[in-house]
């Protein structure tokens, strides 16, 4: 009895609310008339989707940086890696890995300077993460107007000048990986590649912790006197992770991208940070310490309640409210991280 | 644990009188504050029963306002602030002699009332002279507005930028 | 002896006013490019200072506390939209009406400052962006109360503030009723031309609740209770063992804060006459904080002179840059863009400085620590 209460206790009250909420919602939605099949469907596409960005939390928070925040400076990294492989005017599969290859060096640029930053601003980086972001994100809604893109398919059509709000992958790489490798059984449908795609990066992630550098990298974040001690420079690991993350976060919105259909400029990257953040705190992270379980167990709950609770409220009690719950929920998820005794003085 | 008597001091009585203060406040405001609509109206109108026919001139002031001429079938409506106010009325007579009702005081009980001159005039008792008129809310030309959407745009960091402070 | 200024003083005065001097020479840029004449940005910036000085203002106490800047101020503002919302549906109008939604409004602030001060309590050293957390989760409880609460379970009925469908709130109500009622109570028009129209608006009675509000701030710094946030902001260990009850200090900055930024709420929205139900509030924390920093405050400490100026500042910025930008360039959107980037850039820049200074500070003591004791040692 004890034991079950430890790991009740280690499972966190919030953690166990949401997962029973989602338990509910997937055994009313067949009363509800909608198919299981397809609302898993649903969210495992959206899982595919969303799940790199939530790994880029991994890196920034084992060196002791906190939540990032500023995920949308690695989403920013990823939209410059995405018009310019549009730009160039390649189509099919090839523009993907283009977009990988592009955004690189402005992830790792964007990232080292970032890093470098918060090197600086040690004890509140989660703060000026947050604002960093949000700069980096009100900049370039000015660079995209005046940067001398010309592809007819991104600039707007009268003007010829600027970037539009929204620009269609359709073409480019749009469902390169959803629709390979996909298994179709009934209404069931899974994206071998995707999730596949997102596999290759969390072993690789995986792994590179259990390599010395990240064992270094995990020091730093979990004991920072003890990873000086040992001889450890920790600005170095710091700005390693950040760039790791900022990378990270720009393959995810390529992945993204590739499922949702469209490149979101200009405010778009706004508020992105907020759902990853929270979906890594759902899987059971804190703000110190989080692994991949973490990031595949958050990601299927957030984005199972994301996409299950419209649905079935609409059907059941003909309201909408899923989207205020999901901004409670999520954001309570955070506050909670927060404000638990157990996180680190940072 | 408290004792009774350090809970019932003396702060505790200052603080509960401020907050009855407070409340009744608040009570005078709303009561002070609320703006209801008046209707003065010369229609024909029948009350319990018996027929009122309309005047053929009437000159009306309410709260001592400005006076404005009211022939049959006339409706003008006033915003008016607090529960109490006063109708003064000046009519024709068969004769077409100006006659001038003495002021007649009256209460606001609902959002938007209306007060029939005639009656008034034939000297009815102003609560029975007076009723509630309900609005016909006009059919939305416009689209249902969706705070829904509103929602969504704004956690999607849309209307951010250009907002007027 | 006069003192000598020296190349290092100027140095130290540059990086401690850096904010205020980039702004300072941003506007005296941007003024000739926008082409507006005096009297009009006079007028505007009356205006502004009008609409937000309370607000600015509810942001100091907590700074003085410790705290930081407190962006759950936020939970403030949608006490007084609450307010207004009741105000506006009973028709309650004018000054009373404004001065009943401030009674409605004091309660609910009171309860999340309540709420905000003690989740604060829980995640000391990082109180900013627990706020800042904290005004993200309350709109969620804000959004779910108005939209679908507000009709069914808070009686409500007023067309003029429910939907058709019968719950929730509109998205934007119109407070003509209360709109400008305190800065037309007493207004002073100067330079008006000969329609009565342009010129300069001054609203006295608006400036003496300012005033009012910078006094009571200024008394408050000297009571028992403002002298213990100073020692709690100061150090909380040392504020306890002092024998200040360092949680409830802390709770009452925040809750203090939380009911001023509900009054300012109030008179920025009967000045702006609009309400946006589900925006208005969001973007006020962010613009507040980036005009009191824009001021020359930092996250640890602000004065009212940061307030006003920083006020005249921003916004001075924020009138110039569309117009300047649509001179410049040919878009007006360009501007709008940089203005925001402007506001989140300065947040950030401040914010950078703050940490920079503290650590600084922090290496400097520990050095000075060691040299004395090296000293003792010695003799």
């Amino acid at each position: 009895m004890d034991r079950a209460m430890e790991i009740l206790k280690g499972f966190g009250l919030p953690r166990l609310i949401i997962t029973l909420f989602l338990v509910a919602l997937f055994i009313i939605a067949p009363f509800a008339g909608i198919s299981v099949t397809a609302s898993i469907t649903d969210v495992l596409g959206r899982f595919g989707q969303n799940a790199i960005m939530v790994l880029a939390m991994v890196p920034m928070i084992h060196s002791g940086c906190g939540l990032n925040f500023g995920l949308p400076l690695g989403i920013i990294s990823g939209l410059l890696g995405a018009t310019l492989a549009i730009e160039t005017g390649i189509h099919g599969p090839v523009s993907f890995i283009l977009a990988i290859l592009y955004s690189t060096p402005f992830a790792i640029i964007l990232g080292w300077g970032y890093g470098k930053l918060l090197n600086r601003v040690k004890g509140g980086e989660m703060m000026i993460a947050t604002y960093v972001g949000f700069s980096s994100v009100a900049f370039m809604s000015i660079m995209w107007l005046i940067l001398p893109y010309s592809s007819p398919t991104m600039v707007w059509g009268y003007t010829g000048q600027g970037l539009r709000t929204t620009i269609s992958t359709e073409g480019f790489y749009y469902h390169i990986l959803r629709d390979t490798l996909s298994i179709n059984i009934g209404h069931l449908s899974i994206s071998l590649a995707e999730i596949l795609f997102f596999a290759f990066f969390a072993f690789i992630i995986w792994a590179f912790l259990h390599t010395k550098t990240g064992t270094a990298m995990t020091a730093v974040g979990s004991n920072p006197v003890f990873a000086r001690a040992s001889g450890i420079n920790i600005d170095r690991q710091r700005t390693l992770s950040v760039i790791m993350s900022t990378w990270l976060g720009a393959l995810g919105i390529l992945c993204y991208q590739q499922g949702y259909g469209f490149v979101q400029l200009y405010q778009g990257p706004m508020y992105m940070a907020m759902p990853a953040v929270s979906a890594i705190l759902i899987g059971g992270a804190s703000v110190n310490k989080a692994n991949i379980t973490n990031v595949i167990i958050g990601t299927i709950l957030y984005q199972g309640i994301v996409s299950m609770t419209p649905s079935v409220m609409n059907s059941l009690i003909h309201t909408d409210m899923s989207e205020v719950l999901r901004i409670i929920v999520s954001n309570g998820m955070i506050l909670y991280a927060l404000t638990r005794k157990t996180g680190a003085s940072r | 644990m408290k004792s009774a008597k350090e809970i019932f001091d003396i702060r505790f009585f200052v603080r509960l009188a401020c907050i009855v203060v407070i409340i009744a406040l608040a009570v005078f405001l709303y009561n002070f504050g609320k703006e209801r609509t008046l209707l003065v109206d010369n229609w024909t109108i029948e009350i319990n029963g018996t027929s009122y026919r309309a005047e053929d001139w009437a000159k009306v002031s309410v709260d001592g306002q400005k006076a404005q001429e009211y022939s049959p079938r006339m409706r003008i409506s006033f915003p008016l602030r607090g529960r109490t106010h006063t109708i003064a009325i000046t009519y024709d007579d068969k004769s077409f002699n100006e006659i001038e009702l003495p002021v007649v005081e009256f209460k606001l009980e609902h959002d938007s009332s209306l007060i029939s001159i005639p009656a008034l005039v034939a000297g009815l008792p102003a609560e029975e002279c007076i009723q509630e008129f309900i609005v016909q809310p006009a059919p939305e030309a416009a689209a249902e507005e969706n705070p829904e959407e509103a929602i969504a745009e704004q956690d999607a960091g849309f209307g951010d930028m250009t907002m007027e402070i | 002896m006069r003192k000598e200024i020296t190349s290092k003083d100027v140095r130290k005065f540059l990086s401690n006013n850096i904010v205020p001097i980039i702004f300072i020479v941003l506007c005296a840029v941007c003024i000739p490019v926008a082409g507006y004449t005096g009297q009009y940005l006079v007028d505007q910036i009356i205006t502004r200072i009008v609409r937000n000085s309370f607000l600015v203002l509810s942001l100091l106490i907590p700074i003085m506390a410790g705290m930081g800047l407190n962006f759950g101020m936020t939970l403030g503002a949608m006490a007084g939209q609450i307010g207004l919302i009741f105000v506006t549906s009973w028709n309650i109008v004018s000054i009373p009406g404004l001065l009943l939604a401030a009674i409605i409004a004091t309660p609910i602030a009171v309860v999340l400052g309540w709420f905000c001060g003690s989740m604060l309590n829980k995640a000391k050293g990082r109180e900013m962006i627990t706020s800042y957390m904290i005004s993200f989760f309350m709109n969620g409880v804000y959004q779910l109360v108005v939209l679908y609460g507000m009709g069914p379970v808070i009686p409500l009925s007023n067309s003029r503030v429910i939907l058709p469908r019968g719950y929730g709130v509109r998205n934007t109500i119109d407070l003509l009723s209360v709109r400008k009622s305190i800065d037309n109570f007493w207004a002073i028009r100067l330079f008006t031309d000969e329609n009565g129209t342009g010129g300069i608006t001054i609203p006295v009675l608006t400036f003496i609740l300012i005033i009012a509000l910078c006094l009571v701030i200024v008394w408050f710094r000297k009571t028992k209770i403002g002298q213990d946030m100073r020692a709690v902001g100061q150090d909380m260990e040392v504020a306890r063992e002092a024998g200040i009850k360092v949680e409830r200090t802390r709770i009452l900055a925040i809750i203090i804060s939380t009911v001023f930024a509900a009054y300012g709420m109030i008179i920025y929205l009967s000045n702006m006459g609009t309400l946006n139900t589900y925006n208005s509030h969001s973007q006020i924390g962010m613009f507040s904080i980036a005009a009191l920093l824009v001021g020359g405050a930092s996250v640890s400490k602000a004065s009212i002179k940061n307030v006003f100026l920083g006020i005249i500042l921003f916004h001075l910025m924020f009138i110039l840059t569309p117009q300047a930008g649509r001179n410049l360039i040919g878009q007006a959107q360009i501007g709008e863009f940089f203005r925001v980037f402007v506001s989140y850039g300065v947040i950030t820049l401040s914010l950078v400085l703050y940490e920079i200074r503290t650590r600084r500070e922090k290496a400097e003591s520990a050095r000075n620590l060691a040299l004395g004791q090296k000293q003792e040692e010695k003799a």
